[in-house]
């Protein structure tokens, strides 16, 4: 049997499911909200933290959510939400969000991450979600259209070039994953 | 900076008793208002409602009126705005852009005054200028959008968060079929 067939398969089934997530027209800003809310009721996050992830419209066709310059962390040149109080990362952890959609919910693209430094082992630590709107790399094996990358440093271009795949998530759903996992306490539960 | 998002949220804040929020359209008025609602600070209560005399009488809560008559809804916020004061929580009132609200502020000139620096257009402050975005990334990237995700996709730009996040602009700058 062919080696590449079933990572095929895997890509070609997260293009269906991202289609159907498509037609379930999924306020993907509005969901990321909720998480941001979840965030401020634990004062994790500033209130207005809501408020940093704004809309960038291309007329109808294309949308980004994005945080806003106003936010109140950095990675590199790009806004980030500084969290506080999470069990496994350090008081200044920074969350960067971009979710690029067709129309008003047809994802295209996204980026979700996490990175600070472990409270008992002061080791940084990273990790970032991303759905790329078309193969990229060398093959569906390294570089699935949906991954996560795992590391030390957010801006590491050395090598192995780490992507874990990953079924398909919202970008919702990808910024719970990092949630529980900085903090078991945001694990989300039944009644979320 | 000011963006649709951090001027809604800023102006749910300011404690006036009326602000005005344009819309395009029935379908994205909706969607406006459940936005509006994610902005509100935590437990506080919102309600909906296209009834102008619920401004004088739910005065907690946060009140999304979208009156059918917008001119006729202006005409009775004018004729008892200093009931307004009375409010804890301020009416976000809804109109149509270039719609019969807008055009009718002209014959409520006291509430129009009021209204004046409170007046919100998401729908502008979110659409980006294209053609000058595109010339920002290319001058900052020295390449078109296309070529830079095409560069990205290969592996020859290195598969980085920021270069994750600046490949989320390049799609929203390509060129669409």
């Amino acid at each position: 049997m062919s080696r590449k067939r079933p990572w095929l398969a895997r890509d070609a089934s997260l293009l269906e499911e991202l289609k159907t997530s498509g037609s379930r027209k999924i306020d993907h800003k509005a969901e990321l909200n909720r998480r941001l809310h979840l965030l401020i009721s634990r004062e994790m996050c500033p209130d207005q933290a809501v408020a940093w992830l704004k809309t960038e419209a291309r007329e109808e066709r294309r949308k980004r959510f994005i945080l806003s310059e106003n936010s109140n962390a950095r990675v590199g040149i790009y806004p980030a939400i500084a969290l506080s109080r999470l069990q496994h990362l350090q008081d200044g952890a920074r969350l960067t969000l971009a979710v690029l959609v067709e129309k008003t919910s047809q994802l295209v693209s996204y980026n979700v991450g996490l990175q600070g430094r472990g409270r008992e082992t002061d080791a940084p630590w990273y990790a970032r979600i991303d759905l790329t709107e078309q193969p990229e790399g060398e093959g569906p094996c390294g570089h699935p259209l949906l991954h996560c990358h795992v590391g030390v440093d957010s801006s590491n271009k050395g090598e192995p070039e780490t992507r874990v795949p990953l079924p398909f998530l919202t970008p919702a759903e990808a910024l719970d994953w990092l949630l529980a996992t900085a903090d078991p306490a945001l694990e989300p539960t039944d009644s979320d | 900076m000011r963006d649709a998002s951090s001027a809604l949220w800023q102006a749910l804040q300011s404690g006036n008793p009326i602000i005005v929020v344009l819309y395009e359209d029935a379908d994205l008025r909706e969607d406006l208002v459940s936005e509006m609602e994610a902005l509100l600070p935590l437990g506080r209560k919102a309600q909906r409602s296209s009834d102008v005399t619920d401004v004088f009488t739910t005065l907690d809560v946060f009140l999304f009126l979208t009156p059918v008559d917008e001119r006729q809804s202006l005409l009775v916020l004018d004729g008892r705005r200093e009931a307004l004061l009375d409010r804890r929580a301020p009416v976000i009132l809804l109109l149509l852009r270039d719609g019969e609200g807008v055009r009718s502020l002209s014959e409520v000139p006291g509430l129009a005054s009021w209204l004046q620096g409170n007046e919100i257009d998401p729908y502008s402050l979110q659409q980006i200028d294209w053609k000058q975005e595109r010339a920002t990334f290319e001058r900052q990237t020295g390449m078109s959008p296309e070529g830079w995700l095409e560069a990205y996709r290969a592996g020859r730009i290195p598969d980085t968060l920021e270069n994750g996040l600046l490949a989320t602009q390049a799609g929203l700058l390509e060129n669409l079929p």
